[in-house]
């Protein structure tokens, strides 16, 4: 079996020999920085507007023109097309890979706008891996075991000196620790950014442990509300294309082919682009997320007032 | 803030091969697992040659699930 990272790094280089702006993120970042072990997938946040770059290589890869052949295929699973206008709204593609004949089916996903990210994956480019920040960002996920892993970069960032760190920390006495050496002109924006900052010097340790599950319980049930809008979105699109056609998805055709394929299908049976594109769509979304996170941890309005970060933080 | 040390055996292209302090390896243990902190304590260019030598010998599974049964793991492979 060949090696994953290795994988990564050569297609990282194809990237860059594009011209094709983007960054590794999420476990295999996790890899990059001595926290997690067992990944194969790659991740990676790219340009929407390279995504059109970025199909092109792989039809180039397929067909051999830059080396050995690749068969590149969209994988089954609920997924927008690779295109600007849907990773731009927030989609996620899926592709697998093998780049050569006996090679290890490789999992690629891409996104354009990732989750709980601005813009601010960009600074990164240069290295091509996600900062500590941005991937504890895309950490906050409603999989309960991820949050170790946003522990685990904060405090890397943190020992980094990298201001950020205060606003992902959950151990309480680091947390503490790292706020109490904040200078003042950080303070306000983290405080924006994370509510429950504001709390910390006037809570003991066990009223901070259960503000800190609120919030995670906030951050966990908001992120569940997004992915099920795309997912019913993808469901009522799928339906619609199944009827008019015959067979399974993905197809056998080539790369291109299929990526044709599906980009007919999304315009014809009406994938939403950007689902959450509206202000009203994500303030939807946070309230639902909102009340199933006091449901769920019994939290009072005070504590959720407390903990509650605003929109642009939570659903950028 | 910067407790964070440089170990100079970093990889080319990776020259910030940190060391943390030891609260931090606690934590990954409590959290993680003994074997993730032991795994973490290691320069990058020894962590990446041991988990090349795992995907060149075991059928790893992808994403976060826990390494394969052969690994004292693999209760969701089902």
């Amino acid at each position: 079996m060949s090696d994953p990272i290795e994988f990564y790094r050569s297609f990282q280089a194809l990237l860059r020999g594009r011209a094709i702006t983007g960054v590794l993120t999420s476990g295999m970042a996790c890899v990059e920085y001595g926290i997690q072990q067992n990944t194969k997938d790659t991740d990676w946040i790219v340009a929407p507007g390279d995504i059109g770059s970025l199909v092109t290589l792989f039809g180039e890869l397929e067909r051999g023109i830059s080396g050995s052949n690749w068969r590149v295929s969209y994988r089954g699973l609920f997924g927008a097309p690779l295109d600007f206008k849907y990773l731009d709204g927030g989609w996620t593609s899926h592709l697998a890979a093998f780049d050569r004949p006996e090679s290890a089916e490789r999992h690629l996903d891409f996104f354009g706008r990732p989750p709980r990210v601005g813009e601010t994956w960009r600074n990164d480019t240069n290295t091509g891996i996600a900062s500590r920040d941005i991937v504890a960002r895309m950490k906050k996920t409603d999989r309960p075991k991820d949050w170790p892993l946003v522990n685990a970069l904060a405090i890397q960032a943190y020992y980094s000196g990298d201001a950020a760190a205060v606003l992902h920390l959950r151990d309480p006495e680091i947390l503490r620790e790292a706020w109490r050496q904040a200078t003042p002109a950080s303070c306000e924006a983290a405080i924006h950014e994370r509510p429950l900052l504001a709390a910390l010097d006037s809570i003991d340790n066990l009223r901070l442990e259960r503000l800190l599950l609120v919030e995670e319980m906030l951050w966990q049930c908001v992120n569940r509300e997004r992915w099920l809008v795309y997912q019913r979105a993808w469901k009522d699109f799928y339906k619609a294309w199944q009827q008019d056609r015959v067979g399974e998805w993905p197809t056998a055709e080539p790369f291109l082919q299929q990526h044709g394929r599906i980009c007919d299908a999304v315009g014809r049976h009406g994938l939403p682009p950007a689902p959450l594109g509206t202000v009203a769509a994500r303030q939807a979304v946070f309230g639902r997320g909102r009340e199933r996170a006091a449901t769920l941890v019994a939290a009072t309005p005070q504590e959720l007032e407390t903990v509650a970060m605003p929109l642009g933080t939570i659903l950028p | 803030m910067t407790n964070e040390q440089t170990n100079p055996a970093g990889e080319p292209g990776h020259p910030a091969d940190p060391v943390y302090p030891e609260r931090y390896y606690e934590i990954l243990a409590r959290d993680l697992g003994e074997d993730k902190a032991r795994w973490a304590r290691l320069p990058y260019a020894e962590r990446m040659r041991e988990l090349a030598w795992y995907h060149a010998h075991f059928n790893t599974p992808d994403d976060l699930s826990p390494w394969p049964a052969e690994l004292d793991g693999g209760v969701d492979r089902g």
